[in-house]
C-alpha cells in the first residue's frame, strides 16, 4: 500500500462493498419488477393472502421497558469500554496505584450492576 | 483532503438536517445516527484515532440504538399532527444564522488561531492511556462516578413503579412477541 | 511519564471518597436489610446512614483538614476549599434530613439518598477543580444527579415535568460551555486555570475569547439561574421533590458560584480588559447587565407568585443577581461572596423544610396553606420567620451581613449604579417575603389544630439552621475570619 492513502480507504471501500452487497439486490429485484411485472394494484391483489386474517389495530406495540434498561446498561459500559482500552494499551508501562485506579474504575460499575440486579430490573418477566 | 472534508461535512450536515426535518421519528434517528458516522470520519480524518473509533462505538454502537429503543419504548411512531416547523421558526433561524455569523467572525479574526500551523498533534492511544492513568486519574473516577449515577438514575426512572407493576400484572406480555 | 503519588490523591479526596462509599453504603442497606420493609422504615434506615455519614464527613473535614494539591489543579484542597466543602456537607446534610419528612413518598430512599450524596460529592470535586476539563466532568456528574433527584418522584407529573425541563436547558447550557471551554483552549493552549489566565493576557482583546467567556458564562449562568438562563427555575423548584429542590437551590449554587468566581476571577481577571481604553472589560459589562436583570426580574416576578416554591425560586434568581456583584467586585468581592453564598444556602433549605411541612399536611404550597402554622408549629413558625428574614437582609440575622459585605465591595470596586439597583429591588423583596409570615402569623384559617405532628428530625434540622442563621448573623466574624484567613493564605 502506498504510503500517502489514507489508513482508512480499505475501511471505506469494505464499507462501500458492504453497503453494495446490501442495496444491490435489491436494486436488481426492483429492475426485474419494473420490467417483468407492471404494478397494477387491486383491493383483491392488495388483499391479504388467501387464508390470512385481516389485521386489527396498529402493529406498533409499546416495547417493554426492560429493552430500555438493558440498552442503557449496555450504553454505560461501552463508554467503560473505551475507557479500558488506553489502560489496556499503555498497561506495561504502568504503577500498581494505576491499577489499583483502573480497578475502582471498574468496581463502580460493577456495584452499579450488582445494584441492578438485586433490585430485579434485570429479570425479565 | 479537502474533498473528504466537504463528504463528511455534507454526512454531518445532512444527517443533522434530516434528523431535524424528516417525518417519523424513526427516520430521524437514523439519519442523526449518520450524522454520528460523519462526526467519527471527521475525528478520523483529523488522525485523532481513538476519539474516532471511541465515536462509533459510543455513539453510532449504543446511543443510536437507545435512541431507536426509547422510540419504540414510547410509542412515538406515527407523524407528529403539529406542523413540523413552530410559527417562530423564522426568528429561530435568524438567531442561529446570527450566532453562525458571530462566531465566523471571530474565529476569522482571532489572532490566536491566526498565522500559527499548530502541529497536527498524534495522540497514540499509549499516551492517552498514561495520561488517564496519572494525571487525569481523578478525571477518569468522576467519570466512573458518573456512569454509575447515570446507571442508578436512568435504571429508576425507567424502571415501571411498583404500583404499575402491578397494575400490568393482570394483562401482561401479550404484546411481547415483538 | 511523570509518576504519581496515588495515595497522596487518596489522602487529599478522603473526604469524596468517604460520601461514596456511603452512598455505596446507602444502596447495600436498604437493598439487603430495607428488602421487604415498609417504605417509612426504608426512608429511616437509609436515611439515616446517609446522615450519619455526612456528619462523619464534616467532622472529618473540619477537624482533621489535609491540604494540597493534585496533579496541577485536578484537585486542589486549601483552607478555602475545604471551607466549601464543609458547608456543602453540612447542607447535604439538612437536606437528607428533610427527606425524612413524608411531603414526597420516595418509591426508592435507598437510591434517593444515594444521588443526594452522589450529587454533594460531584459539587466537592467542582470546588477544588482548578483544571477546566475537571470543571466540567464534575460540574456534569452534579447536574446528573441533580436531574434524577428532581424527576425522582414519578408519581407527580410535576417532578418529572422539572426533570424534564432542568435535563433539557441543562444539557444545552453544557454543551455552550463546553464549545466555551474548548474555545478557551483553543486560545491558550492549556486547560489549567492559572495557565489559560496567562494565555489569556496573551491573547489580550481576542473576539474568539470573548465568545469563550460568553459561552461560559452562559454555561454558569445556568447552572446558578441568573436571568436570561432561569426559566426552568421555576418549575423545577415547584415541581421536583422538595429536598432535591433544596440541594438544587442551596448546595448546586454554593459550588457553581465558587467555581463561576474562580474561573472569572482567575481565568477572565487580567484577560480581556481593551487596552488603553480604560473600558471596562466585556466580562464586566456582561456579567453587569445579567446581574442587574437578575435583581429586577426576580425580585418583580416574586411579587405576584401564589406558590411558595415559585416565590423562593424567583427570590432565588434575585439572590443570582446580588451574587453576581460579587463576582464584578472581583478579589475584593470574593470572601462576602462566599460568605453570602454560604448563608443563603441555610436559609433557602430551611424555607424548604417549612415548606414541605406545609405541604406534606395541605398537599400544596399556596400562600394561603401557610395560615395557621403559627398556632400549630408556633416554634417552626419562628425558624421560619429567622429564614424569611434572613432572605430578605434584615439586620441581626445572617443574611443582611452577607448583602452589606456583597454591596460594600461592589462600591469599592465601583459599580455604584448597580448597587443602587440592589438597594431598591432589596426593598422590594421584604414585600414577598413579609408576605409569607403575614399568612403564617395573622392568616385566617378554617383549622390547623389537626396537623400531623412535624418528624423529630425536621424539627430538629430547621432548628439548626435557624440556629445557624441567627449565629451567623450575631456574629459574623465566626465565619468571615475564616474565609478572610482562608483567602489570605490562598493567596487572593
Amino acid at each position: 500500500m502506498q504510503t500517502d492513502t489514507s489508513p482508512y480507504l480499505l475501511l471505506l471501500v469494505l464499507m462501500v462493498g458492504a453497503l453494495l452487497l446490501a442495496l444491490v439486490p435489491i436494486g436488481l429485484a426492483r429492475l426485474w419488477a419494473l420490467t417483468a411485472s407492471p404494478p397494477k394494484p387491486g383491493a383483491e391483489k392488495n388483499a391479504i393472502y388467501e387464508c390470512g386474517l385481516e389485521s386489527k389495530g396498529d402493529a406498533w406495540v409499546q416495547f417493554r421497558p426492560q429493552y430500555y434498561i438493558y440498552a442503557i446498561i449496555f450504553l454505560v459500559f461501552d463508554v467503560e469500554t473505551v475507557f479500558l482500552l488506553p489502560f489496556a494499551v499503555s498497561f506495561g508501562g504502568l504503577s500498581a496505584g494505576a491499577f489499583v485506579a483502573i480497578m475502582i474504575f471498574l468496581l463502580l460499575l460493577v456495584e452499579g450492576l450488582v445494584w441492578a440486579w438485586q433490585k430485579g430490573v434485570l429479570s425479565w418477566k | 483532503m479537502s474533498v473528504t472534508l466537504c463528504i463528511l461535512a455534507i454526512l454531518i450536515l445532512g444527517g443533522a438536517g434530516a434528523a431535524m426535518a424528516l417525518p417519523r421519528l424513526i427516520h430521524c434517528a437514523l439519519a442523526l445516527a449518520l450524522s454520528m458516522a460523519g462526526l467519527a470520519g471527521l475525528y478520523l480524518q483529523m488522525n485523532a484515532q481513538f476519539v474516532g473509533f471511541a465515536q462509533a462505538l459510543v455513539y453510532i454502537g449504543a446511543v443510536a440504538i437507545l435512541i431507536v429503543f426509547a422510540i419504540l419504548l414510547t410509542g412515538g411512531e406515527g407523524t407528529a399532527e403539529v406542523g413540523r416547523f413552530y410559527g417562530s421558526w423564522r426568528m429561530g433561524v435568524g438567531i442561529a444564522l446570527g450566532v453562525l455569523g458571530v462566531l465566523g467572525l471571530a474565529v476569522l479574526s482571532s489572532r490566536a488561531l491566526a498565522g500559527q500551523a499548530v502541529p497536527v498533534p498524534e495522540a497514540q492511544v499509549r499516551e492517552i492511556g498514561d495520561l488517564l492513568m496519572t494525571d487525569y486519574v481523578l478525571a477518569l473516577e468522576v467519570i466512573g462516578l458518573l456512569l454509575t449515577a447515570a446507571l442508578l438514575g436512568a435504571v429508576i426512572l425507567a424502571m415501571p413503579s411498583a404500583s404499575a407493576r402491578t397494575g400490568s400484572a393482570t394483562h401482561p406480555a401479550k404484546d411481547q412477541d415483538a | 511519564m511523570s509518576s504519581i503519588d496515588y495515595l497522596r490523591l487518596l489522602q487529599l479526596a478522603a473526604p469524596e471518597t468517604f460520601l461514596t462509599l456511603t452512598g455505596l453504603m446507602v444502596l447495600a442497606v436498604d437493598l439487603i436489610v430495607g428488602r421487604g420493609s415498609a417504605p417509612g422504615t426504608r426512608i429511616i434506615l437509609s436515611g439515616s446512614v446517609a446522615a450519619t455519614g455526612c456528619l462523619l464527613a464534616a467532622g472529618g473535614l473540619f477537624l482533621l483538614p489535609v491540604y494540597g494539591t493534585f496533579a496541577a489543579g485536578m484537585l486542589v484542597a486549601d483552607p478555602l476549599t475545604v471551607l466549601i466543602k464543609v458547608s456543602l456537607v453540612i447542607l447535604t446534610l439538612f437536606t437528607v434530613l428533610l427527606a425524612f419528612s413524608d411531603a414526597a413518598p420516595l418509591a426508592d430512599p435507598g437510591e434517593y439518598f444515594a444521588l443526594l450524596l452522589f450529587a454533594c460529592v460531584g459539587m466537592m470535586f467542582l470546588t477544588s477543580a482548578e483544571d477546566l476539563l475537571m470543571v466540567f466532568l464534575a460540574l456534569e456528574f452534579t447536574s446528573l444527579s441533580l436531574y434524577i433527584l428532581a424527576a425522582f418522584n414519578k408519581q407527580s407529573p410535576h417532578s418529572t415535568e422539572a426533570g424534564i425541563k432542568y435535563f433539557l436547558f441543562g444539557s444545552i447550557s453544557a454543551a455552550f460551555m463546553l464549545f466555551g471551554l474548548s474555545l478557551v483552549y483553543g486560545v491558550t493552549g492549556s486547560v489549567q486555570l492559572p495557565e489559560v489566565a496567562a494565555g489569556l493576557a496573551r491573547a489580550g482583546n481576542d473576539p474568539l475569547a470573548l465568545v469563550a467567556l460568553v459561552m461560559i458564562a452562559m454555561g454558569f449562568g445556568f447552572k446558578v439561574a441568573a436571568v436570561p438562563f432561569h426559566l426552568w427555575a421555576p418549575d423545577v423548584y415547584q415541581g421536583a421533590p422538595i429536598p432535591s429542590a433544596a440541594l438544587i437551590a442551596s448546595g448546586s449554587k454554593v459550588a457553581s458560584f465558587f467555581v463561576f468566581a474562580k474561573v472569572v476571577v482567575i481565568g477572565f481577571g487580567g484577560a480581556p480588559a481593551a487596552v488603553g481604553s480604560g473600558a471596562a472589560p466585556v466580562w464586566v459589562i456582561l456579567l453587569g447587565i445579567m446581574a442587574a436583570v437578575s435583581m429586577i426580574l426576580g425580585n418583580l416576578a416574586a411579587l405576584v407568585q401564589v406558590s411558595v416554591r415559585r416565590l423562593l425560586a424567583f427570590s432565588a434568581i434575585a439572590h443570582a443577581g446580588y451574587m453576581l456583584l460579587g463576582i464584578l467586585a472581583g478579589t475584593e468581592g470574593f470572601g462576602p461572596l462566599v460568605y453570602y453564598v454560604i448563608t443563603y444556602g441555610l436559609a433557602t433549605v430551611g424555607a424548604f423544610g417549612v415548606v414541605s411541612i406545609v405541604q406534606a399536611r395541605t398537599g400544596s404550597d399556596r400562600l394561603c396553606d401557610f395560615a395557621g402554622f403559627h398556632r400549630r408549629f408556633p416554634v417552626l413558625a419562628f425558624c421560619m420567620l429567622i429564614f424569611m428574614l434572613s432572605l430578605a437582609g434584615i439586620p441581626p440575622l445572617a443574611g443582611f451581613f452577607g448583602k452589606f459585605y456583597v454591596f460594600a465591595a461592589a462600591v469599592k470596586a465601583g459599580s455604584l449604579a448597580l448597587f443602587i439597583l440592589a438597594l431598591a429591588t432589596s426593598t422590594v423583596s421584604l414585600f414577598y417575603y413579609l408576605q409569607v409570615l403575614k399568612q403564617i402569623y395573622v392568616g385566617e384559617t378554617a383549622d390547623a389544630s389537626h396537623w400531623e405532628p412535624v418528624p423529630i428530625t425536621v424539627s430538629v434540622a430547621l432548628l439548626a439552621m435557624a440556629f445557624g442563621v441567627t449565629l451567623l448573623g450575631c456574629f459574623p466574624d465566626l465565619l468571615l475570619n475564616r474565609i478572610t484567613i482562608a483567602l489570605r493564605i490562598t493567596g487572593f
